[in-house]
């Protein structure tokens, strides 16, 4: 990757900086983010504002070139309502949404009921893991017999969903 | 239903958010998206033998009279009422459910209840997700829970409120700071009636913000808290104002209730005035009329529902006047009862 200021060296230095509670990321080859770093100790103020900018317009267009590949809707679009198109909406706008959520929520992880098919799942999971539990007790009991039992379930059981 | 807390709760309601996995959310609901909508949550109350137990509104056959009627029984939004062409409604027959269609999401299913009763309003809507999620694919994502069109709701998509008559706090001037505190709690606090610094009728409305990372219990249980708070801080001032200043807060109701049983005319901002000392002095064991009727009345005595009972979209004077004739009419019964 080309440095994003000069364009013309390899870039080799990740800044990453937090504007406005923006994250953003910006590419330096060693010589502008030299001069970076000189203007920043001599007080050229110019030149740190360029730099910075520049860095806070492309994470701009970055969050522009966003759109849901289902419903077409554009990041602008929903930042200028505050709503969503479809369900796949909150996958392609997956990075920029997750700041927004973050600050409604102070969450980013649900707790709490879920549907039926996931509910089976979960129900499954906890079947096979209880299972799994019972299966290793009896072969350490040396008790073969319920161990066979509990293999033939926990087979019963991996098969209806195709694997674990 | 928790009859320990009437005298400062109203009601309490609770509603899920729901989307269809595979239809475009209401930014991009086109009209055969929406009758898809209203089809498929057909199909599944029928499958579930529930159909005969609801009557199906549908906004682009009612007029506004009908419309609004329900909008003050809180059994739709003015959301849905605003989405004249494609929204509708489900209400079950007790009117304690209704299942609002198109409106911001595609499912707001909510439950209603007068007094404290949020345990059993969410068990009561979740028996009724569990029997629609038997025949439809709700949009959900182990991360952030059920999608909804505006972020604002993703997660559980639940929305736990309690109406609070809170005349004292008000009257003390502490809904302020109460604002601020409840706001640090990630609930919200707001006026039922007008926005501002005075609630009309001193009822507000207290309920969760956020919605994600946090299980519906545990939401219930933040508003339970909060409102409990409410409760004892405004039972307190009553207390207060009714041993210290006995004459002046009887005085401030019974005008309240002489007005409410004799004027003949109103209009309903002096009549959620006057309501609020009705309900007051009820819980102060003043007046001879029953919580229950207080808050029928609450709903009979406006606009929409005075119209309704008019039989004509009467305005002005006239709806005033058939305001206070409503309202004499409760007011005189025995026993109050509707």
């Amino acid at each position: 990757m080309l440095c994003e200021e000069c364009k013309k060296n390899e870039a080799t230095i990740l800044l990453s900086l937090v504007i406005n509670g923006q994250n953003t990321q910006k590419h330096f080859c060693s010589e502008c983010m030299e001069k970076l770093k000189m203007s920043f100790v001599k007080g050229d103020i110019q030149t740190l504002h360029a730099a910075l900018f520049s860095a806070l317009i492309t994470a701009k267009e970055e969050k522009e070139k966003y759109q849901c590949t289902r419903c077409g809707m554009t990041y602008k679009q929903f930042k200028d309502t505050m709503k969503l198109g479809c369900a796949q909406c909150y996958q392609d706008f997956e990075e920029p949404l997750k700041p927004i959520l973050l600050r409604i929520h102070v969450n980013s992880q649900h707790r709490g009921r879920v549907p039926f098919m996931s509910r089976e799942e979960q129900e499954r999971m906890d079947a096979i893991s209880a299972l799994r539990n019972r299966l290793d007790e009896a072969v350490r009991d040396e008790n073969f017999e319920d161990a066979a039992v509990y293999r033939d379930q926990l087979k019963e059981l991996t098969k209806e969903g195709g694997g674990v | 239903m928790n009859t320990s807390k009437r005298d400062v709760v109203v009601s309490s309601r609770i509603r899920l958010a729901r989307n269809y996995e595979d239809l475009p959310f209401s930014p991009g609901e086109t009209a055969r998206s929406a009758e898809s909508c209203s089809q498929r949550t057909l199909e599944a109350l029928s499958a579930e033998n529930a159909q005969a137990d609801y009557i199906l509104y549908r906004m682009n056959e009612m007029d506004d009279v009908e419309r609004y009627y329900l909008a003050e029984k809180h059994l739709i939004s003015f959301d849905l009422i605003r989405k004249s062409e494609t929204g509708s409604a489900y209400i079950r027959k007790d009117e304690q459910v209704s299942i609002m269609m198109n409106e911001e999401d595609h499912l707001r299913i909510q439950a209603i209840a007068a007094g404290e009763d949020l345990s059993n309003s969410a068990l009561m809507i979740y028996r009724i997700e569990d029997a629609l999620q038997k025949h439809v694919r709700f949009a959900f994502d182990t991360k952030l829970g059920y999608l909804t069109a505006c972020p604002t709701n993703a997660g559980t998509g639940m929305r736990a409120s309690l109406m609070l008559h809170l005349p004292m706090l008000t009257a003390d001037k502490q809904m302020g700071i109460v604002n601020q505190t409840v706001a640090k709690l990630g609930l919200i606090i707001r006026g039922i009636y007008g926005e501002g610094s005075e609630a009309l009728g001193h009822l507000y409305q207290i309920s969760n913000q956020a919605t994600l990372g946090r299980t519906e219990e545990e939401i219930i249980r933040a508003v339970l808290t909060v409102g409990d708070k409410l409760i004892d801080m405004e039972r307190a001032l009553r207390l207060k104002a009714h041993t210290m200043e006995p004459v002046k807060t009887e005085d401030q109701i019974f005008r309240s209730y002489g007005l409410l049983k004799y004027s003949r005319s109103m209009p309903q901002k002096e009549f959620l005035s006057h309501w609020s000392n009705l309900r007051l002095g009820i819980s102060l064991g003043r007046l001879p009329v029953t919580m229950d009727s207080a808050d029928i009345l609450l709903e009979d005595a406006q606009d929409a529902h005075v119209m309704k009972w008019a039989g004509s979209p009467v305005t002005g004077d006239r709806l005033d006047e058939r305001r206070c004739a409503r309202i004499r009419r409760h007011l005189s019964r025995r026993n109050n009862g509707r």
